[in-house]
């Protein structure tokens, strides 16, 4: 596979970049374009109506890229892009805007597109709209594709307003499928962590979805303003640096970040909090992280020998971001070491995905890892 | 400003930049060094919890065992017809089981208290009589040359509050008082009870002519293995009962003078029931007794893994309410049984092996929604009840089982089972009514009584049907609020705990979930009509 890197700070160099890579390269077939939601997207997506390769694109709060001939970098505030030509019948994408907040409804329809799509499929999704129930959008899609992978478009902290686009088309609360044909495309996903629950379990006592009522009886606000002291103004960066670890019933473990305050005292969680389940507030595990994030790429290449991927494509969430500051880039330094330095190209995000069996596939304060590699 | 000196500014610019950004980066890392340490702390202090809290669990089942059969059979053992001297070892039998029994629901009570896993186990009581209860109890205790003077007015209406954690606050501290006064007098009173908004606040005094605390002892009374009494106890009683007096919203003070005898005053908090009691006879004793003996026609099934519990438990049936169970010894075998037979009621352990109770209870739940399945628990703690709820028991005994505890569960199934009176569903809530009525009253006053609910529940209902379309949540807070006290003063506790949720979602402006519960709520209310 051959690929091009670019980094730039304004939509016109982006696209002479672009036309230079197809006059004295190669002639891409799908391409990766992440940026901050400061450009103007519209213009942005007029000016690549011209090309008839595949646009993967979603607003960020952080642009993440790497290779052999750049290095590793982390930018802000820039337009960062990766042209590739791998297998043009390998991929299909669709753009869909949800409406009357039927977000279940929306992962039914996309999964049962993809998995019609081709007779083994997986799936990149990123999601728009900082109302968009993932959770929600996620248990649709469950039932019909096995292997699913993505993230929740960003606004550098901003939090007024996320997007993701293609080839003429914007969506401000919906999601971007890129359907991958899996007998063409090898891919292999990780998903790190780097958040330890601390202090006494309680349970959920009333919660509806992502809104949470009362923990062991009490308003959930207590809950936090015991350990933190958590006004409505500090969310949601408060809520993203010390999640809630939730103990789902089937055992497993999930991050939960707050993102708001209601007046009666009630928590809305970046994801569903089911009622009975355990939890504990948590915090970050320090440049333990860093290791996390690496042990977990290499659990998921344990039977995988020798594997060299032509692309990596990486999701963390802002929280890593934050939390690292300057040693942010250790981070990213490890997993393009440990995927043998194979291009890659990402963004730190509001909320990551990642399939894994039965289990819940929504998270909050993790790191996706996903290697594609064509079949041969 | 000459090049030069330029130069040497962009310089020294550049040097402060550096240091700058040094002195940024080590906070950085520090920050993080911070969090590597709080994780690290953190682990260690998860794999301390961890341990203690399986040795607690484990010990808990272990000792708890042994000891139930110990009681059990002492209880079986005393109904064979014993000589004088064969009864007073038993006596003295029973005396010490009972107290190991009392230190280990202290330990593990304390254990608990401080994870705040202690839930209050709320019924309508009268609050009088429990108290009276309470006196008697340790009326033995006290030193022949102690005046015991018991001083508790008749309250005419119902207290909804945790009976075993009230009668354990002031079985605590009239032990207390008995241990320590070895002349003079005690006096326990009911010194007042106000309504505050919803609420009853209720303010009791235990008084003694004991020796007093010391001052230095007074400050630290409330904590843990703090007694007053090196020798004697546990040092644990006041400090539970301190702790469950808080969880009900209220405290316990002390006033002690050295030389002169000491003052305990406890302030709790319950709720009122709205019905008040009139009539009461005397006749409901005797009621119970004469249904004790009607339970012979009902399939019993005991899930236990301990043998020694199980054989009591068969016998105590037995004995007691002449109903021969049927066994199951894990959950496993439980499930299949209760696939091949039909049942009437299950009690059933929580921890075994192969199955435990909760996951037993799942899986008969996927085929068989309607038998009541009663927990048999060594200890009401909110995670554990929590679990069982959620795993789709009914009801909860904490063990040791008790004959009157059984009594009551097979009283509410042949009320809902009987042998042939009420043929039809429509009926049940209606006789279940008159039921608990009639353990106060006599039938034409429990009569009189449902007229004037029903006139209440038709209210309600017709309130929260027209509240319901326009969303008005605080009508449908006080319909809630006002059918609920209807529903539990007949009786109907389960409906009357769903009309609660019910009203706490109105009070948290929830419609989504009324909208959730509402059909299926109004629907099994107008049962009663039918």
């Amino acid at each position: 596979m051959k690929h091009n890197l670019i980094n730039t700070f304004s939509i016109e160099d982006l696209i002479k970049e672009i036309d230079y890579n197809i006059e004295k390269s190669f002639t891409p077939t799908l391409a990766f374009v992440y940026l901050s939601v400061e450009y103007d997207i519209k213009y942005l997506v007029r000016k690549l109506e011209k090309y008839t390769f595949i646009i993967v694109g979603s607003t960020t709060v952080g642009e993440i890229y790497a290779n052999d001939t750049l290095g590793v970098h982390i930018e802000e505030k820039s337009i960062t892009c990766m042209l590739t030509n791998l297998d043009q019948l390998a991929f299909k994408i669709k753009l869909e805007e949800t409406k009357n907040n039927l977000f279940l409804e929306c992962g039914k329809k996309i999964g049962k597109w993809v998995s019609k799509s081709f007779s083994n499929s997986g799936l990149l999704t990123i999601t728009s709209g900082l109302n968009f129930n993932n959770e929600s959008y996620i248990n649709g899609l469950q039932p019909n594709i096995e292997c699913f992978f993505g993230a929740v478009a960003g606004d550098d902290r901003h939090f007024k307003g996320t997007y993701v686009f293609s080839n003429n088309k914007i969506v401000e609360n919906g999601v971007l499928a890129l359907a991958i044909d899996r007998d063409k495309i090898d891919i292999v996903t990780a998903r790190g962590f780097g958040w330890s629950g601390i202090g006494t379990q309680r349970i959920v006592t009333k919660s509806n979805e992502n809104l949470v009522y009362s923990i062991d009886d009490k308003p959930a606000l207590d809950f936090y303003k015991d350990y933190l002291n958590i006004k409505i103004e500090d969310m949601p960066n408060m809520g993203a640096d010390y999640p809630i670890e939730v103990l789902l019933k089937n055992g497993q473990i999930v991050y939960r970040a707050a993102i708001k305050i209601n007046e009666d005292g009630s928590l809305l969680f970046a994801g569903h909090v089911p009622e009975g389940s355990k939890v504990r507030i948590s915090a970050p595990i320090g440049q333990l992280v860093v290791d996390e994030v690496k042990m977990s790429i290499e659990e998921s290449m344990i039977d995988k020998k020798d594997y060299t991927a032509d692309l990596v494509l990486v999701f963390p969430c802002a929280a890593h971001k934050a939390l690292l500051g300057s040693f942010s880039i250790d981070e990213i330094e490890a997993v393009y070491k440990t995927t043998n330095n194979s291009p890659l190209i990402g963004f730190y995000a509001y909320g990551e995905i990642a399939s894994s069996g039965e289990s819940n596939a929504f998270h909050n304060e993790t790191f996706v890892t996903v290697q594609l590699r064509e079949k041969k | 400003m000459k090049k030069k000196e330029l130069k040497l500014k962009v310089r020294e610019l550049e040097e402060t930049l550096e240091s700058l950004e040094s002195k940024y980066l080590d906070l950085e890392k520090d920050k993080l060094t911070v969090y590597n340490l709080l994780y690290r702390v953190n682990e260690e202090l998860d794999d301390a919890l961890a341990n203690k809290q399986t040795f607690i669990a484990s010990m808990s089942h272990e000792l708890r065992s042994p000891l139930t059969a110990v009681i059990g059979n002492s209880a079986l053992l005393a109904q064979t017809g014993l000589n004088q001297q064969q009864a007073r070892y038993l006596e003295q039998l029973n005396s010490s089981a009972d107290f190991l029994m009392a230190l280990l629901a202290d330990l593990l009570d304390v254990s608990k208290l401080k994870e705040s896993k202690i839930e209050l186990y709320v019924q309508e009581t009268h609050l009088d009589k429990l108290l009276l209860n309470c006196a008697s109890i340790v009326e033995s205790k006290i030193a022949k040359d102690v005046e015991f003077s018991v001083s508790i007015p008749s309250v005419p209406y119902y207290a909804f509050l945790d009976k075993k954690r009230v009668q354990q606050i002031f079985i605590n501290i009239l032990t207390n008082a008995a241990k320590f006064t070895k002349s003079g007098k005690i006096e326990f009173s009911l010194i007042e009870i106000n309504q505050v908004k919803e609420k009853l606040e209720v303010i009791v005094e235990v008084k003694d002519t004991g020796p007093g605390i010391a001052d230095e002892i007074k400050e630290t009374l409330f904590e843990p293995f703090a007694s007053t009494d090196v020798e004697e106890g546990t040092g644990l009683g006041l400090y539970i009962s301190h702790e469950l007096a808080t969880l009900m919203g209220g405290e316990i003070t002390v006033n002690s003078k050295e030389g002169e005898g000491t003052c305990f005053r406890v302030t709790f908090y319950c709720e009122k029931s709205a019905l008040k009691m009139r009539n009461l006879t005397q006749n409901s004793t005797n009621k119970s007794m004469e249904k004790q003996k009607n339970y012979g026609h009902l399939s019993v099934l005991i899930v236990e893994d301990i043998i020694v519990n199980r054989e009591f438990l068969k016998e105590m049936f037995k004995v007691f309410f002449s109903v021969e169970v049927d066994i199951a010894e894990n959950g496993k075998i439980a499930v299949e049984k209760v696939r091949k037979n039909s049942y009437d009621i299950i009690f059933m352990d929580m921890s075994m092996p192969v199955l435990d109770g909760v996951e037993a209870t799942k899986q008969i739940r996927t085929f068989s929604k309607e038998v009541p399945i009663v927990c048999m628990s060594a200890n009401v703690y909110r995670e554990d009840k929590h679990e069982a709820q959620m795993a789709g028991m009914n009801d909860f005994i904490e063990k040791p089982l008790e004959p009157k505890d059984i009594e009551g569960r097979l009283a509410q199934v042949t009320s809902v089972k009987p042998s042939g009176i009420f043929t039809n569903k429509e009926n049940v809530l209606r006789q279940l009514a008159l039921d608990h009525f009639k353990e106060h009253f006599d039938e034409a006053t429990g009569l009189s009584f449902i007229e004037m609910a029903e006139k209440g529940l038709v209210k309600s209902i017709k309130a929260i049907e027209e509240y319901l379309p326009t969303q008005n949540m605080k009508g449908l807070r006080d319909s809630f609020h006002a059918i609920k006290g209807i529903l539990a003063n007949l009786g109907l506790g389960e409906l009357a705990q769903k009309a609660g949720i019910l009203q706490d979602y109105a009070k948290d402006k929830d419609f989504e979930n009324i909208e959730k519960r509402i059909e299926l709520f109004l629907s099994k209310v107008k049962e009663f009509f039918n």
